[in-house]
């Protein structure tokens, strides 16, 4: 029982390590397109 | 509430969930007993991600289905979006059902797979139709034309998943219908352990639905700024 209470806590962790990589990206995104913004502002 | 405050929640949450589901799962629900040998049977814990898993590709199949028909009446592109992003997250539930069926069949028919079994075969088409789709969706042609066809595919796609889920009624199968809602079938801690775990699988795909939309569309954004600069 021992080995499928792992392998639960494996897949468990690795959706959740897969939303905290979204959310990384998505923050990254967001910090780009916010330079971009005021780079275009400056130009302009 | 900003998004980054509903994020951190949402996250914190899920997280929490997850112990909580362990704790459910391997402490408060017992182990059953095998019928075939009157063995204390610890593998019938795979139930409770199978059927999850199980449950969530067929949900995210029918957003797929229902955004699929929004877009064919008025073209949006979110509608679009959605059914691309939430068929991907469907093939990754429809995996995990695949691949957590067997290790519980083992135990229990002492085989992987069995050809025979309709339920086993129908979910293996149906992921084979969603691998289709997104195949469909990232082969070369002109964008609008390409988004109608997966539409249509998606629409039709999706008549497989009430076959997989009404097969084990239909024909005579070895795999077991879904006893949850029927006297007698589950016991009740077992019950909650389960409707807990379906509950979490279920926040995981909204959450990553609007994770990867988001992606997507912030992406959109930064190419779109990067061609005026």
């Amino acid at each position: 029982m021992q080995t499928l209470m792992i392998a639960y806590a494996v897949v468990w962790a690795i959706i959740f390590g897969y939303l905290v990589v979204q959310y990384m990206r998505i923050s990254r995104l967001e910090n780009e397109i916010e330079n971009l913004k005021k780079a275009i502002e400056r130009k302009s | 509430m900003n998004k980054k405050a509903l994020d951190i929640i949402l996250y914190g949450l899920l997280l929490i969930g997850m112990f909580v589901s362990l704790y459910l799962i391997f402490q408060y629900a017992p182990p059953a007993i095998n019928p075939t040998n009157n063995q204390t049977w610890y593998e019938q814990k795979i139930f409770y991600v199978h059927v999850s898993s199980a449950w969530t590709g067929f949900l995210a199949f029918f957003v797929v289905a229902v955004a699929s028909i929004i877009f064919l009446r008025n073209e949006s592109r979110i509608a679009d979006l959605v059914a691309q992003t939430s068929a991907e997250i469907g093939i990754v539930f429809t995996t995990l059902t695949l691949i957590s069926g067997p290790l519980w069949a083992k135990s229990f028919w002492g085989r992987y797979w069995d050809w025979s079994e309709p339920r086993l075969v129908t979910a293996l088409i149906l992921w084979f139709l969603y691998i289709g789709y997104l195949i469909l969706r990232s082969s070369v042609g002109e964008d609008f034309r390409r988004a109608r066809f997966a539409a249509v595919f998606g629409i039709i796609a999706f008549l497989d998943v009430p076959i997989v889920f009404l097969s084990v009624r239909w024909y005579r199968a070895s795999h077991p219908p879904l006893l949850v809602f029927e006297p007698g079938g589950l016991d009740p801690s077992m019950k909650v352990a389960f409707f807990f775990t379906l509950f979490i699988f279920t926040v995981f795909y909204v959450v990553l639905l609007r994770n990867a939309l988001r992606i997507k569309l912030l992406q959109d954004e930064l190419n779109r700024l990067k061609e005026v600069i």
